[in-house]
């Protein structure tokens, strides 16, 4: 025979006390900490005053050069959400309608395979094929259609050709499953009631597949405008978004209490999109793609 | 199928769309092996001289030893704290419980910007700013939702039977658990282990904040080598690194499948 050493109802707190303990430790600790500093007065130096002012924030949203870095994010977040959706759309639609296990099971791996792979080592990939004489370049110049090689590293254009690239399947990962469940014979149907292959897209498959367009958009703005590394490395020097002022102001001009500010902006931005994100799903019984 | 324009038009489309996703993977292969010493595209010649040199450097090797080490206990920590809350969360109906699965999956939306900030301000009045201590815990809390998500997702399409069966032919709770409920579990937990491994090992933006000149990642070391220079030794890092992750995915495959993401 057992013994109930423990009440049933404790089991879960307990399962749960690791967890909870190095959370609240070591996640929420340092975002409370950081709200805290966002307030904090800055002084030329590195120095911090403790303080509740809310000139960090009034800085960043009144100056032009800073309003400037925030229509940068923006910007580059709805040129790589674009660049997604175009080259996401059919792929998810062939993954989702091919009869084939194994092509869906290779087209599912070959998705994967980005996403598993370091973001330094797929950063030095787009450093080798962006190069001035890199083999994009010679391509386009043995093709004839361009007469001398393209500045595609360090410019916005690079960034965006290097963050869709691992933001892809995300977007794939979010409609597939959408397009999954709608049902084909709805598609038969209006065929038969003498609609064209356009027209069956247009009124039937696009509307009924929004809800994974719309978190799949969402999921892949909220990557971008977070992302650091690629930006940074494919971007260079002249590439101004939130995500390298805040890294510059951390370590490289000390102003903590600027940095938090800025922080804390990119994170209601991305708070209130994921919480979007999963409304667009409710319901549905899927989930984002991670 | 018919060959019709649009099916070669789609088939080229596809082909396109799946060489852009494999094109920055694929070009740091022939790149390694070129003997030129300096980053040219067509590679000239063949050697394994980027090989020998990312094994002579030793500030790469001291990195790469540093990142195991770390991926590996971070591995090990995350998947028993993780595996002990999805027990929680798909297995009790307790106060919050929703609140608390937002609660654990809400470090992976979080920007690394934001969180590397935040824990480069608190971890410098903990003192555990430039330790292992500090990057072991910053992974810890960046791995545990993935291996939630994973342990999850077996756990849900879980046979109870099969327990019940067991507690009643006079098993106790313990050896059910260990004789019918861990095997059952394992695949989910030992992808989810791998997950975190992975994650752990790659992690860079966190890192860049916690880690110092004297203690430092391999993905952190990479991005300042890339930062100054981009020899093909970096080549052959991406390769080896390749070859680790192509391993653990097809572990992951083996285990749970894809079906489960």
């Amino acid at each position: 025979m057992t013994r109930r050493v423990v009440p049933p109802s404790a089991v879960p707190w307990l399962l749960l006390a690791p967890i909870l303990a190095l959370l609240a430790l070591f996640f929420v600790s340092p975002v409370a900490i950081l709200a805290r500093f966002s307030f904090y007065l800055a002084r030329p130096g590195g120095q911090m005053i403790p303080a509740w002012v809310l000139q960090n924030y009034t800085r960043f949203l009144t100056d032009s050069f800073h309003l400037g870095v925030l229509w940068n994010t923006i910007v580059l977040g709805l040129w790589v959400t674009a660049v997604c959706l175009i080259l996401g759309y059919p792929l998810a639609y062939s993954l989702a309608r091919t009869r084939s296990t194994r092509r869906r099971s290779l087209g599912l791996t070959i998705l994967l395979i980005p996403l598993m792979t370091s973001v330094v080592v797929r950063s030095y990939g787009w450093l080798i094929l962006l190069a001035s004489s890199g083999p994009i370049n010679r391509l386009l110049l043995a093709l004839g259609l361009v007469d001398h090689p393209l500045q595609l590293l360090f410019k916005p254009q690079g960034v965006v050709v290097a963050l869709a690239e691992v933001l892809l399947p995300f977007m794939v990962l979010s409609i597939m499953p959408v397009l999954q469940g709608i049902d084909p014979h709805l598609e038969e149907a209006s065929q038969s009631l003498g609609a064209g292959p356009i027209q069956t897209f247009r009124q039937v498959v696009l509307p009924l597949s929004l809800p994974g367009v719309a978190a799949g958009s969402i999921l892949v703005f909220v990557l971008t405008i977070s992302a650091f590394a690629t930006p940074r490395l494919v971007g260079g020097a002249t590439t101004h978004v939130m995500s390298i002022f805040i890294y510059d102001q951390a370590l490289g001009v000390f102003n903590w209490p600027f940095g938090s500010a800025v922080s804390m902006l990119l994170l209601l931005v991305v708070l209130g999109l994921t919480w979007l994100q999963g409304r667009a799903l409710e319901g549905r019984g899927i989930g984002g793609a991670g | 199928m018919r060959w019709r324009p649009g099916a070669i038009f789609n088939a080229a489309f596809q082909g396109l769309t799946y060489l852009y996703l494999l094109a920055p993977i694929l070009i740091v292969i022939p790149v390694s092996f070129s003997s030129a010493t300096y980053l040219v595209f067509p590679p000239r010649g063949f050697s394994l001289r980027w090989y020998a040199n990312f094994f002579s450097l030793q500030e790469l090797t001291d990195a790469l030893i540093l990142s195991a080490r770390l991926a590996a206990s971070v591995a090990l920590a995350s998947t028993t704290i993780g595996t002990m809350a999805a027990f929680a969360l798909v297995r009790h109906r307790m106060v919050g419980r929703e609140l608390l699965r937002t609660l654990f999956l809400s470090p992976m939306v979080m920007p690394g910007v934001v969180l590397g900030i935040g824990m480069l301000i608190f971890f410098s009045r903990i003192r555990l700013i430039h330790t292992f201590w500090g990057l072991f815990f910053a992974h810890l809390v960046v791995t545990l939702p993935y291996v939630i998500r994973t342990v999850s997702a077996t756990l849900q399409g879980f046979p109870r039977a099969v327990e019940e069966a067991a507690a009643s032919l006079g098993g106790t709770p313990l050896t059910v658990f260990w004789t019918v409920t861990l095997p059952i579990v394992k695949p989910g937990v030992m992808a989810g282990a791998i997950f975190a491994f992975i994650i752990s090992f790659d992690e860079l933006v966190i890192s860049i904040f916690l880690t110092g000149p004297l203690l430092s990642t391999l993905p952190v070391q990479i991005y300042n080598y890339i930062e100054f220079t981009s020899d093909p030794t970096l080549a052959a890092i991406s390769v080896i690194l390749i070859l680790l992750t192509v391993a653990a995915v097809s572990l992951v495959e083996r285990f749970v499948g894809f079906t489960h993401f």
